[in-house]
């Protein structure tokens, strides 16, 4: 795995974790990019002149408004009807998007109704930002529809759906995270780590080998960072011997950044696990290349 | 040549010394003289007459082929085969007991049966058509000057009886009793007494005429349907004798049933070897008719059978391997394809009731199966809805201008069945895309079938179980919409907001929903318009959102005229739609 999909898998596992924090050791520990979006305590702002940027025709009025409504996150809240209003009266696609962000940041799982119909929009992106947006009003119909665009013919959907489940907590919907994961979409793998359970959880381990590790290596992140009563520490273990026997440059990176990550209060026979994996994939075979040294 | 020669001059100046000829038959005057006024049937009807209770013998039932060697031949009855090691230079004939060829500056018959040689002569030019009545074969050449044609009437132990080099256009002769029968400038069949060498009859006929056939121990005449020799033959020239054609029926490749007589043919086949039309002359209570009703077409893989009254398809069978030859026999269908087996087919079912082989590729063939039987077929069962379906499967690229054919015959039948075959046509990533189209037109006009159509309608693109396919749901919307099936509104909806479903198919559907659509869908359809009306660029999604605007105020007048007087000002809504949401909002009343 080059240093770009690694990173990209880091990110999405931190985006997961921002939802699923372990229980045994500090979320903000575990995770650092969840602290960006923990809440705040919301300014008092006023929202009049927003809402008359939002009640306006003008596009440019109505981007302005809904920039400003998103720049002041929750104590925006009370202009999220008038966001709602104006998905459901529609929109051109750019200012569609817009304002999906925006109830995306200001608005609650009773606004998830509006924005289902953009996630089945014949234009893709705007289905992906629906998605986005529902991952983060959440709810019922939320994690329906998510369930449902992983099934969408265009990649950038299925991938936010998938990880959208995992942030979401959709814990049944991991037999389908497999199926996605089985038709390369890497994003199952993140929300499968965070949901699996023993067994599937094994099922992921299971696939190393079959599936390449820049893929799996989100889910398996996820895993190892989760509490000892959701996956034993005797599976932890499991887990990072297998990932070391691939001795790669790729898997000597993702221990490494396990290990700088690994919690002070966190179990110690894991640690030293991934402490010794780590020193023994150093100077490891390249990304094609497997087997421990 | 041991016989005597005459030329045309020779039998004019022979004749004019004749007064008459033997057995009671009377020279006309100069043989193919283009000024003689038709006699109304006379002279024929004196032949016809004077042959009165004969027969012509029945032809041996027998399929011959041409291999890079020579001929073999496969007798129909059972038996061995035959070869016959001899260059071809033209397509030889099966002509009564005898197969008659030309090559390498002979002419030659064989025994049809055993491949015996009967005999054989210097000829320079190449064959044309034969004719043979069990005792004499008249041979119809080609000449060196490329004018006329060369006439010889050879016995059964090689000697030309008789050569006549004509200079008008001659087809296929016949022979009957020492008679030859000679059609010539497509309209008119000269009886030639091979003895006197006097013309002794002639006929005009109405039909354009270029061959002589025996079929079943009667004569025939024709090229453009046939008349048959009979008592009727004397009112040939008034169009009152006996006569059959196939039913007028446009069919891929424009097959012919009776390729123009007196042209020599390649020994080699082509494309008209495999496309072409087959029947059988027969006589039903002294009536001319087809035999079991049936007429046939061979289309490469492709063998079908046709009603003769109705011209309506009965049956349609496919084969491995190219159709090259076909020859009808009394209740079926003999087929030869290029690797030399011959298949048999029942005239009514089209089921198969057996098979021969020559066990060797063939260049070209023929068949002659005057007198065969086989055994009642097994092999009825199958629909001809399933039979056309099997037919469009073939995945032979020659096939496809066929399978267009048959998927419109698929689409006229009223059969549910058929219906199903569509969709499946439809939806198989296998079907042709030249047949999609044809597949697509078919669907929309079916009445049929609803069930299917429904069924079809629950099928949905689904990545993640591997569900690629799609319905073809703008065709279903038409069909649906005209048989007034409400039931499918729900469906239709949930294609109308896939975004899988094609825009075109998404207008169709629109438009059929303006009919289908109850209540229950006005949330969705709004919801479509909503997420549409400012996004839209497509000419077929701006008429789907248009449609669908007719149908939300058909449901919710008062509701829907409030939201479009609304969007008919909004600078957001879409330019492709301003135009026709502002007519609706000037509209007094909702379309029905």
């Amino acid at each position: 795995m080059n240093r770009s999909l690694f990173a990209r898998a880091i990110v999405a596992s931190a985006a997961i974790a921002c939802a699923t924090a372990p229980i045994d050791v500090p979320s903000a520990e575990a995770a650092p990019a969840a602290r960006k979006t923990a809440a705040r305590p919301a300014p008092r702002i006023d929202l009049a002149p927003i809402e008359a940027q939002l009640r306006s025709r003008e596009a440019s009025s109505l981007r302005a408004g809904l920039a400003s409504a998103r720049d002041a996150g929750q104590a925006a809240a009370p202009v999220a009807p008038a966001v709602q209003a104006l998905l459901a009266g529609g929109l051109p696609a750019d200012l569609a998007i817009e304002a999906l962000q925006t109830l995306a940041v200001i608005g609650t799982e009773a606004h998830a109704k509006v924005v289902v119909p953009y996630a089945h929009h014949r234009d893709a992106k705007l289905r992906r930002k629906a998605i986005e947006a529902l991952t983060r009003l959440r709810g019922a119909q939320a994690a329906a529809t998510l369930r449902q665009r992983m099934s969408d013919a265009d990649p950038g959907v299925r991938g936010a759906a998938a990880s959208g489940l995992g942030v979401l907590g959709v814990r049944e919907a991991v037999p389908e995270l497999f199926l996605a994961l089985d038709r390369k979409v890497g994003e199952a793998a993140g929300s499968i780590g965070t949901l699996c359970n023993p067994e599937q959880c094994k099922q992921l381990l299971d696939r190393t080998g079959r599936i390449g590790f820049d893929v799996l290596s989100a889910g398996f992140d996820q895993l190892l960072f989760r509490s000892g009563s959701e996956v034993s520490d005797d599976f932890k273990l499991e887990v990072v011997g297998r990932v070391r026997e691939l001795g790669t440059q790729e898997v000597n990176r993702f221990l490494e950044e396990i290990q700088g990550r690994w919690p002070a209060q966190g179990s110690k026979r894991v640690k030293q696990a991934i402490d010794q994996a780590v020193i023994a994939t150093k100077g490891g075979a390249g990304d094609k290349q497997g087997g421990a040294q | 040549m041991k016989s005597r020669r005459i030329t045309l001059a020779a039998v004019c100046v022979a004749a004019l010394s004749a007064a008459s000829c033997g057995g009671g038959l009377t020279r006309l005057g100069k043989v193919f003289d283009t000024s003689w006024q038709d006699d109304q049937g006379r002279s024929i009807s004196t032949v016809y007459k004077h042959l009165a209770g004969q027969e012509v013998p029945k032809g041996t039932n027998v399929a011959v082929g041409v291999v890079p060697e020579g001929l073999v031949g496969l007798p129909l009855d059972g038996g061995g085969s035959w070869k016959y090691a001899h260059k071809l230079d033209a397509r030889p004939y099966v002509v009564g007991n005898v197969v008659v060829g030309t090559g390498g500056g002979s002419v030659f018959a064989l025994d049809a049966t055993t491949g015996r040689e009967v005999w054989k002569r210097a000829a320079g030019g190449q064959l044309r058509g034969a004719g043979d009545d069990g005792r004499t074969t008249v041979v119809s050449l080609a000449p060196t000057s490329g004018r006329g044609a060369i006439l010889l009437a050879i016995d059964r132990d090689g000697e030309v009886v008789r050569q006549l080099d004509v200079d008008v256009a001659a087809g296929q002769p016949g022979v009957w009793a020492n008679l030859a029968f000679i059609p010539w400038q497509n309209q008119y069949v000269t009886v030639y007494d091979l003895t006197s060498g006097d013309e002794v009859a002639r006929v005009t006929l109405r039909h354009q005429t270029s061959r002589v056939l025996t079929v079943g121990g009667r004569m025939y005449f024709g090229e453009l349907g046939l008349t048959r020799f009979d008592d009727r033959i004397g009112m040939a020239s008034r169009n009152q004798a006996s006569f059959v054609d196939l039913p007028s029926r446009e069919l891929p490749g424009s097959p012919r049933w009776l390729r123009p007589g007196g042209f020599e043919r390649p020994a080699t086949g082509d494309a008209t070897d495999r496309i072409r039309l087959v029947a059988r002359p027969a006589d039903n209570a002294g009536k001319l008719v087809l035999d079991s009703d049936r007429y046939y077409a061979t289309y490469y893989h492709a063998v079908l059978g046709f009603k003769a009254a109705s011209a309506e398809l009965a049956w349609v069978r496919t084969i491995e391997q190219d159709a090259i030859a076909a020859g009808p026999f009394p209740g079926g269908l003999a087929v030869c394809d290029e690797k030399g087996t011959v298949q048999f087919f029942d005239a009514s079912s089209g089921g198969s009731t057996g098979s021969v082989r020559f066990g060797q590729p063939l260049v070209s063939c023929a068949i002659q199966a005057d007198t065969l039987t086989r055994p009642a077929s097994k092999d009825a069962g199958q629909s001809l809805v399933q039979q056309i379906a099997d037919a469009i499967r073939s995945p032979e690229t020659e096939m496809v201008t066929i399978q267009r054919f048959l998927v419109r015959e698929l689409a006229s039948h009223q059969d549910p069945l058929a219906t199903s075959k569509l969709i499946e046509l439809a939806i198989d990533p296998r079907t042709s895309p030249v047949l999609i189209p044809e597949v697509r037109e078919g669907l929309s006009s079916r009445h049929e079938g609803v069930d299917h159509m429904l069924k079809a309608l629950e099928m949905r693109y689904d990545f993640l179980h591997d569900r690629s396919v799609l319905p073809p749901v703008g065709p279903l919307s038409f069909a649906l919409a005209s048989t007034g099936s409400k039931q499918a509104a729900p469906l239709l909806v949930e294609h109308l907001l896939d975004p899988q479903t094609s825009t075109d198919d998404v207008k169709h559907i629109a438009i059929a929903l303006q009919k289908l659509a109850g209540p229950e869908q006005l949330e969705s359809l709004r919801g479509f318009v909503v997420a549409n009306r400012c996004t839209v660029v497509d000419d077929d999604l701006a008429q789907a959102v248009a449609a669908t605007l007719r149908t939300l105020l058909r449901l919710d007048h008062v509701g829907t005229r409030q939201m479009i007087s609304a969007w008919a000002s909004d600078p957001m809504t879409s330019v492709v739609l301003r135009d026709v949401i502002k007519a609706l909002a000037g509209a007094t009343t909702p379309r029905p």
